[in-house]
């Protein structure tokens, strides 16, 4: 147990750490909170300090203030923090309550990775938990995993032309299990367009990272 | 005649070598990653050291490490000069590696999935109705060279969509054309016998190959199963493969532009290196397109001043190895039409050539290749134009000197009649078709046309009232055939 001044010390710096993008130091604040706060704490701690410093980056980076590899570093020294508190976490019944989960691959026979880092540090910037996949990820492995984590939405990418046809393999795959309603279903990538959307019968297509975001936000909160 | 002709370049010997010696240590100490177990059997019957990495999904990661004489034999017996074919031997290119200026040429661009319709203005999905467009046009643009196909057609099965560009490209233009051979191994046998039937036979099309294929590796430093496999086999049929490489500065290569030129030349030693362990002397082209990542938006920028740079650096690096260069030219990220894509082109097309890459692929191409028009592409034959005339330097000896012909006319005099001006005037000045030249009443009474309009009117012109160089109805049907037993194949139709 910290004191209130403490606490509110704690999540100032963890704030700092991800805005100014110092993993050194938001590893090493992980690393005291994890052994001198509670898990109650904990919870404020990254809701109030590292998402929240999350946060900053990604609406600097909307306004161009900051660059987008700044927020994919940012994302990832968030990743490296929340990975020590969640070990922690884990072992008490305190439960976080991210905006929504989300599981984002790109699709199988594709190969590229860029893109999808990118959407994936945005949603991670707007306060959703996201478990990347990486790429090719077979279609029953994402549906699996989205499954398994009670995710609520499904990040499908496909650079190619050529791939674009497993964005839709997942959906009908969805269909035919009768899981289609539990997941919101979210394409992009640059061979995938509106139409191609609405077509395959995904709830929405993002465009560009920063669309991909706002629509995840406006998704979960329908 | 003595010509003084303008060029460019970067690097000093130093600064190649630094280049040169930095791949050849990133190829022996940290290698290439390919996921072919078909390739990777092919390297070690030939010595070379592939070891698995890992899996991903149900592919076998291979990590492929090239030593010093490996590359440098391949270096040696990779061609110095390529001959490209045409349908007909007028439209033949042949590919310098020291860069002649004679041979420099130009052409399109795109495997584009949107198209910007030059009749309704819609910006929609492109159709294999499209693509033919694109190559009847290209056919009947003087100044372009070759056809790097432009359309990635949305209204025919995906499981044999090269084969319907590779189709359509064939009977609608008599020029070179380029693009990716195939997106599925099983496909490529396909493509090699249609080419074939268009060269009149396996031979001919050896000798004058109507296609060249371009090979992407996946930035920075990876080869894919389908590319690496169509590599090999296009190098053991003795046909023509561009190594592709495509990093983007702070994405796929680091932001620095001295190292996505490294990226970029280790990528091109590996690719030479896998087609001269597969067949030595198969030709293999240098294809250093690199380019940046705009940090605002993370899109790819290929309208950046950067961009230009590193095709003259890559193109460098293609000459110290006497090895011809296929570049990215002009090519823009603006959405439409304007003063962004006129400059954008023009300033990255110029570096390029003044620096001598032979295969300059740009015209037509929008929205960062995203999108392709018809317009443009007209407009891009203008571009191409001028910047002939640049390259073509300035002529310089007595004639053109013109000292007694100063000295007759004399202060206050003029030139205007003179058999002099008569005899030169064609070859000396560039004239183009679109820009506006005359004054402003002229141009008011012509109809007030912006350049875009002028295009389109040119574009329609052309495609409406000129000849098709039409393939042969004979030839036509053959390759149909080949498409639809490919399709009986994939168990369509």
């Amino acid at each position: 147990m910290v004191t209130e001044a403490q606490e509110h010390g704690l999540q100032e710096k963890a704030k700092e750490s991800i805005i100014t993008l110092n993993k050194a130091a938001a590893i090493q604040i992980a690393e005291q909170a994890s052994s001198e706060m509670s898990a109650s704490e904990l919870v404020d701690l990254i809701e109030g300090g590292f998402k929240a410093g999350l946060m900053v980056v990604g609406d600097r980076f909307g306004k161009g203030d900051m660059f987008l590899p700044e927020l994919v570093a940012a994302a990832e020294t968030m990743k490296s923090s929340l990975a020590i508190l969640e070990i922690k976490l884990r072992e008490s019944d305190v439960t976080q309550e991210p905006l929504g989960k989300i599981v984002i691959a790109t699709v199988k026979g594709d190969l590229h990775d860029i893109g999808k880092t990118m959407v994936s540090s945005l949603l991670m910037a707007n306060g959703f938990e996201v478990i990347d996949l990486g790429i090719d990820v077979a279609t029953l492995n994402i549906i699996e995993t989205a499954r398994k984590n009670k995710a609520d939405m499904i990040c499908l990418s496909a650079l190619l032309t050529t791939t674009i046809g497993a964005q839709k393999e997942v959906i009908d795959a969805l269909q035919e299990m009768g899981r289609r309603e539990d997941f919101k279903v979210m394409i992009g990538g640059a061979a995938s367009s509106k139409n191609w959307a609405e077509e395959i019968g995904a709830d929405a297509y993002g465009a560009d990272a920063q669309e991909a975001a706002e629509i995840a936000l406006d998704l979960s909160t329908k | 005649m003595r010509t003084a002709v303008p060029k460019m370049g970067l690097l000093d010997t130093a600064a190649k070598e630094r280049i040169h010696e930095a791949s050849l240590s990133i190829l022996e100490e940290t290698g290439i990653q390919i996921d072919s177990q078909k390739v990777a059997i092919t390297l070690q019957e030939h010595d070379i050291r592939c070891e698995v990495t890992g899996k991903q999904g149900d592919r076998t990661l291979w990590r492929v490490k090239f030593d010093r004489d490996t590359i440098m034999k391949s270096l040696k017996t990779a061609p110095k000069t390529i001959t490209l074919g045409g349908r007909d031997t007028k439209h033949d290119l042949y590919l310098d590696g020291k860069g002649s200026p004679d041979s420099v040429y130009f052409g399109t661009l795109g495997s584009a999935p949107v198209v910007h319709d030059i009749e309704t203005g819609e910006r929609r999905l492109g159709t294999l109705k499209d693509l033919a467009q694109f190559a009847r046009l290209t056919q009947q643009l003087e100044q372009l060279d070759f056809f790097h196909v432009s359309v990635m057609p949305s209204d025919v099965p995906n499981s044999v969509v090269e084969l319907y560009r590779w189709k359509a490209t064939f009977e609608n233009t008599a020029k070179h054309s380029i693009t990716a051979a195939s997106y599925d191994a099983k496909n490529l046998p396909y493509l090699l016998e249609m080419a074939a039937v268009v060269q009149g036979g396996e031979d001919e099309l050896r000798r004058r190959p109507i296609f060249t294929a371009t090979e992407c590796p996946i930035a920075p430093l990876f080869f894919a199963e389908r590319s690496a496999e169509n590599m090999v086999e296009l190098a053991r049929a003795g046909l023509p493969v561009i190594i592709y490489s495509e990093p983007f500065a702070g994405a796929s290569s680091p932001v620095t532009l001295a190292g996505t030129i490294l990226v970029t030349n280790a990528e091109q030693l590996a690719g030479i290196a896998l087609t001269q362990i597969a067949n030595p002397g198969a030709p293999v082209i240098y294809g250093g397109v690199s380019t940046t990542m705009d940090i605002r938006t993370g899109n790819i920028s290929f309208g950046s001043p950067e961009t230009g740079l590193l095709n003259v650096a890559t193109t460098e690096m293609a000459r110290f190895y006497e090895m011809p260069k296929e570049g990215s030219g002009g090519r823009t990220d603006s959405k439409l039409l304007d003063c962004q894509a006129g400059f954008e082109k023009q300033g990255n097309l110029l570096l390029a050539v003044l620096a001598g890459a032979n295969l300059n692929n740009c015209a037509g191409t929008l929205e960062s290749n995203y999108a392709v028009s018809l317009a443009q592409l007209v407009i891009d034959d203008d571009i191409v134009k001028r910047t002939k005339r640049m390259l073509a330097g300035i002529a310089l000896d007595e004639e053109t000197l013109a000292v007694d012909l100063i000295k007759e006319i004399g202060p206050g005099g003029q030139y205007l009649g003179n058999q002099h001006t008569l005899t030169h005037m064609r070859q000396e000045l560039c004239l183009s078709d679109l820009c506006s030249k005359g004054t402003y009443e002229d141009w008011v009474k012509k109809g007030s046309l912006s350049l875009e309009q002028m295009a389109q009117k040119k574009a329609l012109e052309l495609l409406n009232f000129s000849e098709p160089a039409s393939l042969e109805p004979a030839a036509v049907k053959e390759l149909e055939k080949i498409l639809k037993s490919a399709e009986k194949m994939h168990g369509i139709g």
